[in-house]
Formats: C-alpha cells, structure tokens, sequence
C-alpha cells in the first residue's frame, strides 16, 4: 500500500492549535552535537527530533535518495510562498514534516541526569570487528576458539570470513541519559489534516515512537486544549 | 547558531568574559589565536628553581616559544628532568602531540582568515567528548560543527581558567595521571559568573600549588614529582580524585566566608544546585551532580572539613591510610557517589566500609540524618550522644584488654574488633527494644558504665517505635563510628 503524502505539498494554513503531548516510557538520552566519546543528552528534544520522532510514527522510513525527490518536491509545491524555508539538522538529517507545524510554546519537564553504557555499532576491518562482533554463524565458532591470540591471527580470519560476520560490531560507550518526571507539552499551531494524519497513526499503533536513541520509548497524544 | 553543549558553551562564556563581550557575535579572529595562545603557553611545566633545602622546588610553565623549537616537548614531557604535561591541557601524556598540533592548525586557519562559520571536523584532539561514530553514513566519521565552536572547545580544552587536575589511579601498582576538567552545565550568563569567581580563587589562594616535591637517590640523582597543582588548581583539592569536583564546591565555599564575596559566591554555589558537572578527561567523562544539601555545607564553609576528615578515615582492616591503595580508592569512590546522591542506597555503601571516622564528619552525618533523612534534630543530637558513649566504650574495653596500652597498633586493633562486635549486635536486631538492650547492655557490661542521660530521647524514641528500625540501626552505626576527639589515638599524635 503507497503512502498519502499529499500533505507535504498542500499550501500551508495553520488553522488549530492543539496540545502535543510526549511521555517518555524509558530514560531518554537525545544527543546533537558533539557526539563520539561521551554522549551528553540535551534535556529537551530539539525540532527536528520531533519531526523524526512523527515520521516513525507515521511509518514514513524513507531512505536518503527518496527524501532528497521529496525535498525537491516539496521545493517547488511551494515555491511562491514567501519566507518558505526547508531546513535540516546540523547532523544531516533532512526532515519532511518540518513544516507542518510550528511550536508555540513548550513545557519542559524537571529531569534528573545519570550516566549509563550504552551499545554504539561499527563498522570495522580487522580484528576489532571481530572482537566486538556479538553473533557470528555458528560455523566459525570452533575456529575462532583455536585462533592465536595475536592481532594480526584474528585480523586475518576476518578478512577470510567476512561475509559471515554481522555488518555490524558492538562497541559500549558511555552515553548520559535522563528520566522525566512529567511529560513534554507542546503548544502547536497546525493543520487539521496533519492532526488527524498524526491521531490515525496512533490509534491504528502503526509504529513506536521513540526519541534519542531507539531504546527511549514515548507516548505520543495529540489534544485539544481545554 | 546557539551553542547547547557545555563544552563550547564553557569556552564561550571564558571569551565573552576576557573580551567584555554580550553576544557570541562581537568574536573576532583576533580574540580566538589570543586564547588559543594563551593555553600553549600553559602545556608544559618544569621545574624552575635549583632544589631547596628541604626538598621542594618551584615549578613554572614552559612558554609557548619555547615548545615550538624544541620538537621533543610537543610530543612528550620528561618526568625525569620534572617536565609534565598540564593537567589543564584535556588530552593524555599519548595523545598531547596530536591536540597540540591540532591547535597550532586551527591559529594557522584563524591567521589565513577563515570564514568562522564554514564546517570543521570535531576531533578528538580538541573535544575530547567526541570521537569518530556510526552517523549512519559508510564509514564512521567526526561530527561537524563551526569552525568558531571547534575552536570555543578547542578553549576550554587548554584554557588553564578551568577547574582541573591530573586524575591518579593506580592500576596493578602502576600510577598514570590524566587530566581532566570539571565543566558545570550552566547558563552563559552563570558560567561567566562561575568563571569570573574562578579566576579570582586561581589568582588568590594558589600561590603554594606550583610547588613540588624532590627526592635524591642513592646515586645522588634528582626525583622529581608532581607539583601540586596537579591535585588540582584550586584550594583544598583533596589527594583522592574522585572528590576533586567536592573540592572545587568546597574553595568556592570559603570565600562565602569573606564578607566581600559572599554574595557574589553564594550566588555562584546556588547557581551549581542539582546542575550537572561533567568531569571530562579524553578517554572518558562523566557527570556528577550536587544537591542542596551539599552545596548548603559549601555556603557554611564546612565542606572543607568534611573532605579533611573523609581523606583521614581509617578503614578497618588497613594498617594505615593509603590513599592510593585500592580499598582506599574504592571508599573515596563511594563517599564521593554518596555525597553526589545524599540518598539511603548510597548512604547505605558508604557505611559498608567499616571504618573509624574523624569527628569532622559530624556535620555530614548531622546533615543526612537531620536534614535529607527528616529525623527530628533532637533524636539525631541524642543518638550522637549514645555513640560517643559507644566509642568511648570500646576505646576504653580495649585499653583495659591489653597488657600493654601504650602499644597504639595493637590498640587501635582492638577498638576495632570491640566497636564491630557492638555495630555487628546492632545489626542482627529485629526490634526497636531488641536493638537499644542488645547494644546498651553490652557496651555497659565492657566497661561497667551507663549509658549517658542525653541518649535517652534516642532511645526512648527507638524503644517506642516512633523512630524506623534501618534508620536507628544507621545513627548508631554510623556515630559509634566517629573517633572521640579526647583519645590518643594514634602513635603520630603521642
């Protein structure tokens, strides 16, 4: 089944102005800048983590190439708007629905700060991807336990076998996180059609919505005010 | 473009300070070489002075133009001659070569006049929090930012305005110093405070921090170490390095004391409550946060002594203080998480290492029983009354065991074994009442003596259920604990 993305080119018209609600189900740890050695979170999750944070509930996952067509796309829907701006992060994440809408106001919840380890994967070519490597075919497995234990022994059995390691090694880090004690509350203004585009999503629990890293779970609601 | 990280926000704040400047806007090429300069010329530092008599000897920094001829000292100090790496140069005695080569690349390009917002790579040799990653691209990369945020980090990264020290820890009997920042996550108009307050301790009360210790070997050769600043470049920075940034609360706090500061530095500790300080080194970093209880000894300027005290703790078991042995690290590691947390579990480690504590620790143990733990002030007074009595008592009962009382290491052994025998009976009670007759009873019947008439508010209070178990079973512990200041206690005191 295609997926709707009429909205992206529609004329933008804030009409509502409601309440986006996110609480956070697991500590959160949202990192922007300066990332590597330790992981600093910010406290509070920038715009572009928002708009992230939609398009995964949305279901939208679309790859670099297609986001590139669709920015292009987007471009040209509204080129006769003044001031139309399409940003994207210092990290190069390009968003789509950046524009859809506009926050008001923002309540931010008191947090408290720890420090934790957490799994950053890599990529390698010698004897660190193996090391760090948490599954391989099980073929390998009595091999691998008569290896020499030098680097380069365990370089070159790598290089051999490569196909049958994981893309990917693990490699702990040391990563802030934060626990909120309330939710995030955001004063929106928007579209009728993007409230009732974002609402179906979560009734139809399409996809987790997750902020910082993929473990930082968030309940998402879109309100009116009272 | 805002600057969220308190890395670069920290080097901001410094420049916005020194240059009288209200936005990061008035930065100018000029400003940037002069700060970057100024942390080359504090990389190194030698020893300056012949040896004096008693075996110090003044140590200085090594100038910038210096370094740049001699290619030897870009790369590596030499302990031998006394010639270390700064512990305010964040990077390790391995990697200084790169971050000082990094440095001299980034002045290059601010001297060919690069436009300050066109992207840079962060790498490590100036961040040290960063570091190549998985950004979702083929191969992992540095993060990018502005060439004016890599060089505001590159500041903080070698700025000797910045708390820091030469972290020690010994692993398996070899001892490696890595400095490290202490970097507190403020607004920038509070950080310029912090800075400016910083300054003023650095230039004021650190005289005695560039002094080193000598030593002449039998060959009649020269050993050097470490002048103090090491420990760090601000007053009462304690010998263990995980209660630096502990230290760093507590300098700030005697200048509360000075009727001329004392607002300005109040302003500054309040601003520090429950704010994350990142203690940066470049292989690893953390965050530590203070609470309002903490931070309130600071302003009363008692956390000096509560630091004294903890540094000169005799754990049991331990011939003497060693602040560098394990078990020893281990302790300052725990005190130092549980005056982070001030909260029961930490409490609750902290009191796992049987120990005898300096009656500086009073007012720590007063603070978390009285104020964090809400126990009623008057049952805190009497239960430290009891343990004074506690202790008296096992100091005694050990003085009358011994043939020869005189002997302080044969004494201070069985003072021990008397206090764990009464804390062990504390401990295996299921009762209020169990608990007071089970101790009070055998404390009495060791030394024929009562139990004073001011333990009696405690006591009644345990015996009538008005004070929670754990928490009567900690003030005992943990009072019974602390040395009474009458006893001669150690043969360096006699």
């Amino acid at each position: 089944m295609g997926k709707d993305l009429s909205i992206l080119f529609e004329p933008i018209e804030f009409t509502e102005n409601v309440k986006l609600k996110i609480e956070p189900l697991a500590p959160l740890s949202m990192v922007s800048t300066m990332p590597g050695s330790y992981y600093r979170s910010l406290r509070r999750p920038t715009k572009y983590m928002l708009c992230g944070m939609l398009e995964n509930l949305l279901g939208w996952h679309f790859s670099e190439e297609d986001r590139k067509k669709i920015r292009k796309d987007i471009k040209k829907a509204h080129k006769n708007e003044d001031e139309f701006e399409l940003k994207k992060a210092e990290s190069g994440y390009t968003p789509l629905l950046d524009h859809l809408f506009e926050i008001e106001t923002e309540f931010i919840p008191e947090v408290i700060n720890y420090d934790d380890v957490w799994t950053q994967h890599l990529k390698g070519r010698d004897e660190r991807h193996l090391r760090g490597a948490r599954n391989y075919h099980w073929q390998l497995e009595k091999e691998i336990n008569r290896l020499e234990d030098t680097g380069k022994a365990r370089t070159d059995y790598f290089k051999e076998h490569k196909e049958k390691f994981p893309n990917y090694y693990a490699s702990p880090k040391s990563r802030e996180f934060i626990v909120a004690d309330k939710p995030y509350v955001y004063r929106i203004n928007t579209s009728k059609k993007f409230i009732d585009l974002i609402s179906e999503a979560i009734q139809e629990y399409r996809s987790t919505a997750y902020l910082g890293t993929s473990e930082g779970w968030v309940e998402v609601k879109i309100e009116e005010f009272a | 473009m805002m600057f969220t990280h308190p890395y670069s926000k920290y080097g901001l704040a410094l420049i916005m300070l020194e240059e009288n400047l209200s936005s990061p806007d008035g930065i100018t090429h000029q400003m940037l070489k002069d700060h970057l300069t100024l942390g080359l010329n504090r990389y190194r530092i030698e020893p300056k002075d012949r040896l004096k008599e008693n075996g110090q000897v003044n140590f200085d920094y090594v100038e910038f133009d210096t370094i740049k001829q001699t290619k030897k000292l870009q790369s590596s100090g030499n302990p031998k001659k006394g010639i270390y790496l700064t512990p305010n140069f964040i990077t390790t005695d391995m990697q200084a070569k790169n971050t000082w080569s990094s440095v001299i690349s980034l002045i290059k390009d601010i001297e060919e006049g690069i436009d300050l917002s066109k992207s840079c790579k962060l790498t490590k040799s100036i961040v040290p929090v960063s570091n190549k990653f998985n950004g979702g691209k083929l191969s992992q990369s540095y993060p990018k930012s502005t060439f004016l945020e890599a060089c505001l980090c590159a500041i903080t990264t070698t700025t000797p305005y910045k708390p820091s020290l030469a972290f020690k820890s010994k692993v398996k009997g070899q001892v490696s110093y890595i400095p490290q920042a202490v970097i507190p996550d403020l607004t920038i108009p509070e950080m310029i405070k912090f800075i400016e307050l910083f300054k003023m301790i650095l230039r004021s009360r650190t005289e005695k921090l560039f002094i080193g210790n000598t030593r002449t070997d039998e060959k009649g050769n020269k050993i050097y170490f470490r002048p103090r600043i090491h420990r760090g470049n601000f007053p009462f920075a304690p010998q263990s390095s995980s209660l630096a940034s502990v230290g760093l609360l507590a300098a700030i706090g005697t200048w509360a004391e000075d009727a001329e500061y004392r607002e300005w530095a109040k302003e500054v500790l309040k601003s520090l409550i429950d704010v994350p300080i990142y203690l940066i080194t470049y292989d690893n970093s953390r965050t530590t946060t203070y609470n309002h209880y903490v931070v309130e000894l600071a302003k009363k300027n008692e956390l000096d002594k509560i630091l004294y005290g903890l540094e000169r703790t005799q754990l049991y078991g331990e011939k003497k203080i060693d602040l560098d042995s394990p078990k020893y690290q281990q302790f300052s590691l725990f005190a130092s998480r549980f005056l982070q947390l001030f909260n029961p579990p930490a409490f609750n480690d902290f009191l796992a290492f049987r120990a005898e504590y300096e009656p500086e620790l009073l007012i720590l143990l007063q603070t978390y029983f009285g104020d964090a733990m809400s126990i009623p002030i008057e049952i805190v007074h009497s239960a430290r009354a009891l343990g004074k009595w506690l202790n008296n008592v096992a100091y005694f009962a050990a003085k009358n065991e011994l043939d020869n009382p005189s002997d302080y290491e044969a004494l201070k052994k069985a003072k021990a074994k008397a206090l764990i025998e009464l804390e062990s009976s504390a401990f295996s009670a299921k009762t209020g009442t169990a608990l007071i007759s089970q101790v009070v009873t055998r404390a009495g019947r060791l030394t024929g003596t009562d139990a004073p008439e001011e333990a009696t508010v405690f006591m009644e209070a345990v015996a009538e259920g008005r004070l929670d178990l754990v928490d009567a079973k900690n003030l005992i512990t943990a009072f019974s604990r602390v040395r009474g200041s009458s006893q001669k206690e150690t043969a360096d005191e006699s």
